[in-house]
């Protein structure tokens, strides 16, 4: 090769390099593309492949198969009472004695009111529904529920599936209310069993609202009155 | 483009004074006041304490670091800073919760290191490929290249 045509080749290797620097830099998914400088895009794909770490490592405390790669999940759902974990506990609703008093009753208010005690809670909770509790605070689980259907109870006090329902916990304080209407009335159930136990205290015993599509905290817990408001 | 732009702008406007406007008139005030203040912490903390340590630790990898392994620290530190970020409150708050909240149980600081421990792994082998792949390069001919160039 002579002199000039070695330089030729050579300066077509070097275009041909940057060329390929070049190349590399805009193919999504190469992290580093020029020599000695981490370029914008790669930049981006590290944040972004942090962040889909701590996606992939927190996500299990709702997509339970995920579970056990959540190194970073702050809950952990099989953990819970019941394995279920409980948001708001019985110490912090102030709820303890009167949940637990043996003279517990329903108070079911409408056009024929009337009142359930605990011996007839455990006669009648057969209706068995598999409901998620959906956190607002990002996490959910599913879980196998045991009680009466709503419907039924208010259909006993002169209500039906159009009427709109205000249930009432024995919580003093806090999100101690709620209302159930539409769909939700035929699907809620008044649960006293999950995952085929009796109600833990922290999950709502004696018994508590529980329905699909709903937010967690408006599953109200600890019932002491049910109203059918029209 | 420069309509397009206008009109984008009108409407993040208008939408930026609508969000105002629900934040004066639905919200409490003294809810107002503390997300004031958690907006402004996050500026201070950005630009005071984020943004100079970023920009300290990068200077002193330019001088202290050759130029072929810097780009795989830089890659390996942006992600390690990503879960830092998530893990540092949970390692801070474990065990503060009631039990049966199911909350801050595990061990976030062993996690955390075995997250940072994963990343060095696979930066370092992509790094260690890297070189491999240099080395290999560089005992071909410039004319030899993939593709027949000549």
């Amino acid at each position: 090769m002579s002199e000039a045509v070695r330089d030729a080749v050579n300066v077509q290797a070097d275009f041909a390099d940057r060329r390929r620097d070049a190349d590399n830099a805009c193919r999504p998914g190469r992290l580093v593309a020029f020599v000695g400088r981490i370029s914008r895009r790669g930049v981006l794909t590290a944040a972004g492949a942090g962040i889909g770490l701590v996606v992939i490592t927190t996500v299990g405390q709702t997509v339970t198969p995920l579970a056990p790669v959540g190194l970073l999940a702050p809950r952990r759902w099989n953990q819970g009472p019941q394995r279920v974990p409980v948001n708001r506990t019985a110490e912090q609703a102030q709820v303890g004695a009167s949940a637990m008093a043996a003279g517990w009753v329903l108070e079911v208010v409408g056009p024929r009111p009337y009142t359930l005690t605990l011996a007839d809670l455990d006669s009648r909770a057969v209706h068995q529904a598999r409901f998620p509790i959906n956190c607002v605070e990002g996490w959910s689980v599913g879980a196998n529920w045991r009680g009466l259907p709503l419907l039924e109870i208010i259909e006993q006090a002169g209500g039906s599936a159009d009427s709109r329902v205000q249930v009432d916990s024995l919580e003093p304080v806090g999100y101690n209310r709620s209302f159930v209407e539409g769909p939700q009335v035929s699907a809620a159930l008044l649960a006293t069993h999950l995952n085929d136990e009796r109600l833990d205290l922290d999950h709502g015993y004696p018994m508590r609202l529980i329905a699909p599509n709903r937010a967690g905290v408006m599953n109200t817990k600890w019932l002491g009155r049910i109203e059918i408001l029209s | 483009m420069k309509a397009w732009r206008i009109l984008l702008a009108i409407a993040g406007l208008l939408l930026l004074a609508f969000g105002v406007f629900r934040l004066l008139t639905e919200i409490p005030t003294g809810s107002v006041i503390k997300v004031a203040i958690w907006l402004l912490a996050a500026l201070i903390i950005h630009d005071m304490v984020i943004a100079p340590s970023a920009v300290g630790l990068g200077w002193t990898l330019r001088r202290n670091v050759p130029d072929r392994g810097r780009k795989y620290l830089q890659v390996a530190l942006i992600m390690i800073a990503a879960v830092s970020v998530i893990a540092l409150p949970m390692i801070v708050l474990r065990g503060s919760q009631p039990p049966v909240k199911a909350l801050l149980l595990r061990d976030y600081a062993a996690n955390l290191a075995l997250l940072i421990g994963l990343i060095a792994v696979v930066t370092a082998a992509s790094y260690v490929v890297r070189v491999v792949r240099d080395s290999y390069q560089r005992s071909r001919l410039p004319g030899m290249e993939k593709g027949g160039r000549r």
